[in-house]
């Protein structure tokens, strides 16, 4: 009852906002496991899983200013495995004009170390986030690619590239892999409006950035990458893994919650 | 920030005495530091300690139904593995680290040999999950648990009503980690001065010496500075790095968590691989084992030689001194059991 009537006092001022994630690898759309790709340095593999996390959203307009998710809403674990994690609604956002967006790929510190209680969610250890997450070494998985390749040294042939770290508390500093994209949407305007046409800006990510970019990645060399200096080579090389693809509006959908897998609700 | 006591809502008091006494579930006591852990997030009650203990008992919290946290941490041991010098866990599977003591957990910031868990609310989920310990998933533990009318009626007790949550779960058995503290042994009687609390010749001139040779690292009355630090032990398992691990800088390596020396009469075996089964291996250690290395720390290379001068009889002072560190109270106390 309380949520009806705030989103009615609300109805005039603020709109509700769309983004979809799209995965590819190269140029190719992500298929898993049946599909196999080539990297940079030649070695032949397939992919079982990719997904990550998507937090601390902004919307940027033409001066600069931003308008900020609030951090309760800003938390989103996106899973190819999962068609409806990829496309996230974000709501209650005040009308106005953007010409881009950035946001935090993985788990923010601040969160990485806030107690239990406001780990909700896609952020529930034991829940949703349970396979992206480090219990001996606390802390947020914040990309996670696996797969096999006729290359790999490991064991069954599996790579696996685990990348978290979040920098450490207080003066004990670690490896710190948080890393933000920024998205410019060129000559377009996002227009938030009170309206049933929600807008949704469609974000391309690909997973051979992963493995391709300033470090080149040998999957013979590399095969498990999780902790350790070398995951920030990975966390570099992914940063450049978003790019805009286009605006448009949601397809209508029937049950609106089911698109969203943030912080505040359950995954069914 | 926090209080020094948290006493029990409801009072019982005694049939021919006036006086109400409750239950204390946490006091700090006088002689030592404030508590790390902010009991505000998570504030004690008797029914979240009983639960929280139930839980710490119970097989279904592995795969297998086998093992409990009290497998690895057995009270009469300091809630140690005792005569384990690895941790021997599901299946018969051995780990890498000897298991440590469950003691004044409110006054540790970090958990495990190489401090990798910060808060001990996120602490249960690394032996459960552990391939080599539990091997549960936590949310299969949830699950477990949820279809059990006796954990409902507790989680009911506890937190009024019967959602059985990750937090609630973590929180409990944190509530009964928390009410572990160990501060009534000989030594403490001694330092408060209360009856009883007398030392023979012997334990002090061995307190003597440990102020002056062991106290820059197992400082105060935790007998931890809880650093991290190489006290030169030989490399067995060039793979456990230790610190290193958590950090990924190089400076760390093989350094690990200062153990608090409580109840160090009990916990055998010794080091964070359980490779000395006995106080007189540890004290040779430090006088003749003492490996130099990059990581070495400063303070046992003040020597000719690396590690500490120490005589056979200062040796014997020694641990004289380390058994009256022995908290005969709290390694019998009925509350702490099933
Ligand atoms: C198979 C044996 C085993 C089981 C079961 C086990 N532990 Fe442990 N525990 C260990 C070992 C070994 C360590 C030290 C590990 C390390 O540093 O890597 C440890 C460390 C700890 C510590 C850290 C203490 C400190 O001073 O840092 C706590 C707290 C703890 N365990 C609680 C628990 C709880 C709660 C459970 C049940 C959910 C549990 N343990 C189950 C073996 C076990
Ligand atoms: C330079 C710091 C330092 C000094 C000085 C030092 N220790 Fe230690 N001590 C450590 C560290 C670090 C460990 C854990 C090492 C490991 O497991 O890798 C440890 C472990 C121990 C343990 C094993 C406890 C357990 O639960 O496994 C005992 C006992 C001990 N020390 C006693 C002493 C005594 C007695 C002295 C003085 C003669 C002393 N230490 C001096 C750093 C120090």
């Amino acid at each position: 009852m309380l949520l009806c009537a705030i989103s009615v006092a609300n109805a005039q001022k603020t709109g509700s906002l769309s983004i979809r994630f799209d995965h590819f690898l190269g140029n190719e759309p992500l298929i898993l496991n049946d599909k196999k790709y080539k990297n940079a340095t030649g070695d032949e593999f397939n992919v079982s899983l990719f997904q990550y996390f998507v937090s601390n959203i902004k919307l940027i307009r033409k001066d600069g200013s931003t308008y900020d998710i609030p951090q309760d809403k800003s938390y989103f674990l996106i899973r190819e495995s999962n068609k409806d994690s990829k496309t996230i609604t974000l709501t209650d956002i005040p009308k106005g004009k953007f010409t881009g967006t950035s946001f935090l790929i993985g788990i923010d510190s601040t969160r990485s170390t806030s107690e239990i209680g406001y780990r909700k969610g896609c952020l529930d250890v034991g829940g949703d986030a349970k396979d992206m997450y480090w219990a001996w070494n606390s802390g947020y998985i914040f990309v996670k690619m696996e797969g096999t390749s006729p290359q790999s040294t490991a064991k069954n042939n599996m790579f696996m590239y685990h990348i978290g770290l979040f920098g450490g508390i207080g003066n004990k500093k670690t490896l710190n892999n948080i890393r933000y994209a920024t998205i410019d949407f060129g000559k377009e305007t996002l227009r938030i409006k009170d309206s049933k046409n929600i807008p949704q800006i469609t974000i391309k990510a690909d997973a051979s950035k992963i493995l391709n970019g300033e470090t080149n990645i040998e999957i013979a060399k590399n095969p498990t990458v999780m902790g350790g200096p070398f995951s920030a080579k990975i966390a570099e090389n992914y940063k450049t893994m978003f790019s805009f693809v286009g605006l448009g509006t949601l397809v209508a959908n029937a049950d609106k919650d089911k698109n969203a897998l943030g912080m505040n609700q359950e995954q069914k | 920030m926090v209080s020094g006591l948290i006493y029990l809502g409801v009072a019982c008091s005694k049939d021919d005495s006036p006086e109400i006494e409750p239950e204390v579930l946490f006091r700090v006591p006088p002689n030592f530091p404030k508590p790390v852990y902010d009991f505000s997030k998570n504030p004690l009650t008797k029914e979240g300690v009983e639960l929280g203990k139930i839980l710490f008992f119970d097989g279904n919290l592995s795969r297998d139904g086998t093992i409990s946290c009290a497998e690895c941490h057995s009270q009469p041991s300091a809630f140690t593995h005792h005569g384990h010098d690895l941790s021997h866990g599901i299946d018969n599977k051995i780990g890498i680290r000897n298991s440590m003591p469950i003691q004044n957990m409110a006054f540790q910031k970090e958990f495990f040999w190489d401090g990798g868990v910060f808060d001990l609310d996120l602490f249960s989920i690394a032996p459960i999950e552990n391939p080599v310990e539990m091997d549960e998933k936590l949310g299969n533990v949830l699950e477990k648990l949820r279809k059990q009318e006796k954990y409902t009626t507790l989680f009911q007790k506890a937190y009024g009503s019967k959602e059985i949550t990750t937090e609630r779960f973590l929180k409990a058995l944190s509530q009964f980690m928390l009410t572990l503290v160990s501060a009534n042994s000989l030594y403490d009687k001694y330092v408060r001065k209360e009856a009883g609390g007398i030392l023979s010749s012997e334990e002090l001139e061995g307190l003597a010496i440990f102020k002056q040779k062991c106290a820059s690292c197992h400082s105060g009355e935790l007998f931890t500075d809880l650093s991290y630090r190489n006290n030169g032990l030989p490399v067995y398992n060039k793979e456990d790095t230790g610190r290193q691990r958590i950090t990924a800088i190089q400076t760390d390596s093989y350094k690990f968590k200062v153990p608090s020396l409580r109840n160090v009469a009990m916990t055998a075996p010794y080091m964070h691989d359980g490779r000395f089964y006995s106080l007189d291996a540890v004290l040779n250690h430090y006088t003749d084992g003492v490996i130099e290395s990059k990581t070495l720390d400063g303070l046992l290379m003040n020597n000719e030689t690396p590690g500490i001068a120490l005589t056979k009889d200062e040796k014997a002072k020694l641990i004289a001194f380390l058994k009256t560190l022995t908290d005969e109270e709290f390694l019998k106390n009925k509350k702490f059991g099933i």
